[in-house]
């Protein structure tokens, strides 16, 4: 009887899942690979890989797009991790006065939409000649992912607390290799977090990279739009596959990375 | 000996701060070029700039955002409190399984799976989600062919008008689509969190789950679904991508309207669309403060509810 109330209820939950919410990314799939798919068709009139074909052959912008969304998500964790690793510190592992208005301040840019800033940023940035520039658009994607690295890490911080750090100083191991033995492996699975999702935040940066980049940076949502919004369906449906396997992709292999880095290091131990 | 470690001691008093210092000025040197370049303009143009508060224009934006978001936090909330209760009903038969004598340790929790699974929309960027209602419920999409094969409608024409319609439906889709899965992530674990000790009591109690879920799960949960509800329309209210794509020409949400009339030429339009973007600014600022608030006090209540 159990079994059977299990079965209905799985059920259930599968069929609201299909239907709401994988069925659209199942038809963006399907439709990337289809000739034709002319309207009351419930299938492709054919399929056939011309949509990818423009994508990867005739559309030059394609290999370019990824290679700068990278370096900008690359460079975007770079400084977050420089900035952010020390506050994260502070807010995980010390109570000190002001310490909840911080954490208010640090987190604060979630909740800000990059449209309200980016308009009086773009005027300074022109000033400054940020515009148009990669530096200037890194410099405006480390104000959404940011809080997130630090809050991430300052998890990691906060559960490794001090007491290893005190049992491997009393052992006499220095400031580095403290880092290198203590905090690093267990900031790993925060590290992980935290960059994953600076790499998802930052490469999916539209109007920030549309306005700051000046149309010269030409990021994959950049290059992309133009085909989501109006333009070739299958084409449109290629490109759409392709960021959302590739944003896929970039945890994955962050993922299996650093969790050989962390076995090997297990292994040394 | 002695002076070194009155340094190291005045060093950790005032050593978060220093920690803080890189991340806070560089966050708000960045914001702050951003905002006070926005205010010096509204401020320096300030007749032009307020006619943006004569316009009916703006009202309709501004009316036409606080709609749709809150339509679809309404509605994401009440789907994450909807699947929780039978990711919920889930564990529960699932457990009452694993207490049959057989104890089949390697049986994976489906309702972990399942949990995962609705969390796959969140790994899909914006943009993509916007494009994904286009597809499935645009006038050419899944759901209007599948209507025609049933009957339902005899051209492309009769299918009603989802996406870029006036009333906005499609950006409430996506929003939806994308925002759901974002509440079962926050959610689950909360739900989970709760000792099962308490569903023990409760059916010593003589309590039937489903009460136990909302009389008991769903107010441990409150103060999470409080909060991320909060998210949710603070980011819905402002968000650019889904609305830009899958808007109406008219009316459009503020944000559309904001970065249309700064890419728009005239300069006139450019200070009023700042003057919007302030407008954006200073409730998103509103919105996440009282969220965080909230937060704050709601990790004061679990540390006060530990001591005692």
């Amino acid at each position: 009887m159990i079994d059977k109330r299990l079965k209905i209820l799985l059920w259930i939950i599968l069929l609201v899942l299909i239907l709401f919410w994988l069925t659209p990314i199942i038809t963006m799939i399907i439709t990337s690979f289809s000739a034709r798919w002319a309207f009351p068709n419930i299938l492709p009139d054919g399929i056939n890989t011309e949509a990818w074909d423009y994508v990867f052959k005739q559309n030059m912008d394609t290999y370019s797009s990824i290679r700068i969304t990278m370096l900008i998500a690359f460079l975007t964790i770079l400084i977050n991790l420089a900035v952010g690793f020390p506050a994260a510190d502070a807010l995980g592992r010390y109570n000190f006065k002001g310490k909840a208005v911080t954490e208010l301040l640090i987190s604060m840019p979630i909740v800000l939409p990059p449209i309200a800033i980016i308009l009086g940023l773009h005027r300074t940035f022109l000033r400054l000649g940020l515009t148009e520039s990669l530096l200037g658009v890194v410099l405006a994607n480390v104000i959404p992912t940011l809080p997130y690295m630090i809050r991430a890490l300052s998890s990691g911080f906060e559960s490794l607390g001090f007491k290893w750090d005190d049992q491997a100083k009393m052992l006499g191991a220095t400031k580095w290799q403290r880092i290198r033995y203590v905090t690093f492996p267990a900031l790993l699975p925060s590290l992980i977090a935290g960059s994953s999702l600076c790499i998802l935040i930052s490469a999916s940066q539209y109007v920030t990279v549309l306005l700051i980049g000046g149309g010269l940076i030409k990021t994959i949502p950049v290059v992309m739009f133009p085909f989501l919004s109006g333009g070739n369906q299958s084409i449109g449906s290629a490109y759409g596959f392709l960021f959302s396997g590739m944003a896929l992709m970039l945890l994955l292999i962050m993922d299996v990375i650093l969790k050989r880095l962390y076995g090997r290091h297990k292994k040394v131990k | 000996m002695k002076a070194s470690q009155n340094n190291l001691r005045r060093s950790k008093l005032s050593k978060p701060y220093r920690l803080l210092l890189p991340s806070l000025i560089t966050l708000y040197t960045l914001i702050g070029i951003g905002v006070v370049s926005a205010i010096l303009e509204t401020l320096k143009h300030l007749n032009t700039s307020m006619q943006l508060f004569s316009s009916s224009d703006f009202y309709l934006s501004l009316g036409l955002s606080l709609r749709l978001a809150f339509t679809a936090t309404l509605m994401a909330v009440g789907l994450a409190i909807g699947l929780l209760y039978l990711l919920f009903l889930l564990t529960l038969t699932q457990q009452q399984k694993g207490r049959t004598p057989t104890k089949n340790t390697s049986t994976i929790d489906p309702s972990r799976i399942f949990s995962r699974l609705f969390q796959t929309p969140m790994l899909i960027p914006y943009i993509v989600s916007g494009y994904l209602v286009f597809l499935t419920f645009g006038q050419s999409g899944l759901l209007s062919r599948l209507s025609f094969a049933l009957g339902f409608t005899d051209s492309i024409t009769a299918f009603p008008i989802l996406v870029n319609d006036p009333s906005g439906i499609g950006i409430i889709l996506a929003f939806v689509w994308k925002t759901t899965p974002f509440m079962i992530l926050m959610l689950y674990p909360v739900m989970t969190s709760l000792d099962s000790k308490f569903l023990d009591m409760s059916r010593v109690f003589g309590m039937k789950p489903t009460r136990y879920y909302w009389s008991v799960l769903l107010p441990h949960m409150a103060s999470t679904i409080a909060f991320s509800g909060f998210i949710v329309f603070a980011y819905t209210l402002t968000s650019f991508e889904v609305p830009y794509m899958l808007g109406a020409t008219y009316p459009k949400t503020l944000s559309v309207s904001a970065y249309q009339l700064y890419t728009g030429g005239s300069i006139d339009e450019r200070h009023m669309a700042l003057t919007m973007s302030m407008v954006l600014f200073f409730i998103s600022l509103g919105l996440g403060y009282l969220a965080f608030k909230h937060a704050q006090s709601y990790q004061k209540h679990l540390q006060g509810g530990r001591n005692s």
